[in-house]
């Protein structure tokens, strides 16, 4: 079997009370029954807007958080890259102590986490050798985001789960970064979640696409038959208000 | 027609380098002239040079910003004062920083009118009213606090205080660039929308030219500091002649897209 990662039926509530002082509980589906399959070395693109749910999705792959029912199975370890490389990145830490931060507590010795520190920066077109004595707020917000895409994969995982990660970027940057992450997932056979409220960045990067609305999936099916013939009435909605050129 | 703002060889050097190097531009009432580039380009500088509220790191600044026939930069303080937010509107990046978090929208609308304009409490009210219902969002939004509130309509809102004084230019500094694709479009298409109806000149800032060929009938391509190209929306597009032009429009993926990599 080819499936590096397997959901079934997975739901997340989340319970909130009405307000401060209250009694009343309400609940949040966040997810609400969702399944999928991604066969190693794919893009699972998962597209919505704001509220729909997506992000919880990320943080149930990378156990962040558990299922409240259902179960999702990833054969390997996940990591996750976020949208805004500015928060991302703890200011206060050197290039070197973020990217090698877990494998520090990991126990692994200084000089291996050095040495796979460098290969994981040269491997994000970093390389450059005194990135690693620097902070976050002396990179742009292209550079930031491939320190966050190293750190993600010093690890070497199996599974990266990459939550909305260009929405912050100017438009070139954001090609460099979605072109790297092409590269990055022949070399090293890596399987995405590619998450994006944007249809045409979820288009390029993904080989599946699922519509994503109120916590459930709308409409799941390949890139091509998602764009050339939706079935979804939101899916259309979704597509037409893409912006043209 | 004759333009209702006037960018001048404007040039801002800071202790480094310019950051505006030699920028002239004109602005239309009726039209939306686009400022394209990306972060460092000077776009969100060439705007605040035209309200005169450069950061404090500017040295000399050099050429004419004309609004009215009077150039920007002669203006006495107490001038100043009366054309930000009045004559001239501008919505800033990051929008939701613009709002009170323990205001109530209706009181912010209310003190962007006041700030301007002497009306009685009723005519206050009725103008909060017609501006909500201008940008489209319910009256009851006036009791909601802005965390309350979707993205979208935060946006609306913010467009609500820009334009509460009929100004004759507003700014939008990445209005859509936070907001999710459909909300923005949303957002483009009430712009436009009033646009039509009141006359004002808008100058839209972006490093989106998908968002350009949206709303804009007049572009300018800044980078590092200089205007590389200036035309009318649709030549611009079609026959872009600067080489960093054609990268900014090609390096947008687009539905249907054959290609594996993007270009730059």
């Amino acid at each position: 079997m080819n499936d590096i990662i397997e959901a079934v039926d997975i739901k997340k509530y989340f319970i909130k009370r009405k307000f401060f002082f209250s009694s009343k509980k309400e609940e949040e589906k966040a997810v609400d029954g969702v399944s999928f399959t991604v066969p190693k070395g794919k893009t699972f693109g998962l597209v919505g807007e704001s509220g729909c749910g997506k992000s919880t999705v990320a943080k149930l792959v990378v156990k962040v958080l558990a299922p409240d029912s259902g179960s999702i199975s990833v054969r390997g370890d996940a990591d996750i890259v976020f949208q805004d490389p500015f928060s991302s990145l703890n200011p206060r830490m050197t290039v070197r102590k973020i990217i090698g931060e877990s494998l520090f507590v990991r126990g692994i010795k200084k000089d291996e986490i050095e040495r796979r520190v460098k290969e994981t920066l040269s491997t994000v077109k970093l390389g450059d050798s005194d990135v690693l004595d620097k902070y976050p707020h002396q990179f742009s917000g292209g550079e930031r985001q491939r320190i966050a895409i190293a750190r993600a994969l010093i690890r070497r995982p199996e599974v990266l789960v990459l939550d909305e990660p260009v929405s912050s970027l100017d438009v070139s940057i954001q090609a460099g970064i979605l072109n790297l992450l092409k590269d990055l997932q022949e070399e090293l056979h890596l399987t995405y979640i590619f998450i994006s409220h944007d249809l045409r960045v979820v288009e390029f990067m993904s080989d599946t696409v699922a519509v994503m609305k109120s916590g459930k999936f709308v409409e799941v099916a390949s890139r091509e038959e998602i764009y050339a013939s939706a079935k979804d009435a939101y899916t259309r909605q979704l597509l037409e208000s893409i912006p043209e050129i | 027609m004759d333009a209702v703002l006037k960018v001048e060889n404007l040039t801002v050097t800071s202790a480094k380098r310019p950051v505006i190097d030699d920028v002239s531009f004109d602005l239309h009432s009726g039209e939306v002239t686009a400022l394209v580039g990306e972060s460092g380009s000077g776009k969100t500088l060439s705007a605040l040079s035209i309200l005169d509220l450069l950061p404090s790191g500017v040295i000399r600044k050099t050429g004419k910003i004309s609004f009215k026939g009077e150039n920007i930069f002669d203006l006495k303080a107490e001038e100043l004062e009366s054309i930000r937010g009045n004559d001239i509107a501008m919505v800033f990046q990051e929008p939701f920083t613009a709002l009170n978090p323990v205001m109530r929208a209706g009181i912010q609308i209310s003190e962007a009118i006041a700030a301007h304009k002497r009306y009685t409490d009723s005519e206050v009210k009725g103008r909060v009213e017609e501006l909500l219902d201008m940008v489209r969002l319910s009256s009851q939004v006036v009791r909601s606090y802005p965390h309350e509130l979707s993205g979208g309509m935060r946006q609306r809102l913010i467009l609500a205080m820009a334009l509460s004084c009929e100004p004759e230019v507003l700014i939008l500094d990445e209005p859509t660039t936070a907001l999710d694709v459909s909300i923005q479009k949303e957002i483009l298409d009430l712009i436009k929308g009033i646009q039509d109806n009141r006359r004002f000149a808008i100058l839209f800032i972006t490093h989106d030219f998908s968002v350009v060929n949206m709303v804009a009938d007049k572009v300018c391509v800044m980078k590092e500091g200089r205007i590389v190209e200036k035309g009318l929306k649709e030549e611009v597009l079609k026959n872009p002649k600067h080489p960093y032009t054609r990268k900014l429009i090609d390096c947008i993926p687009r539905l249907g897209d054959k290609r594996k990599r993007l270009p730059g």
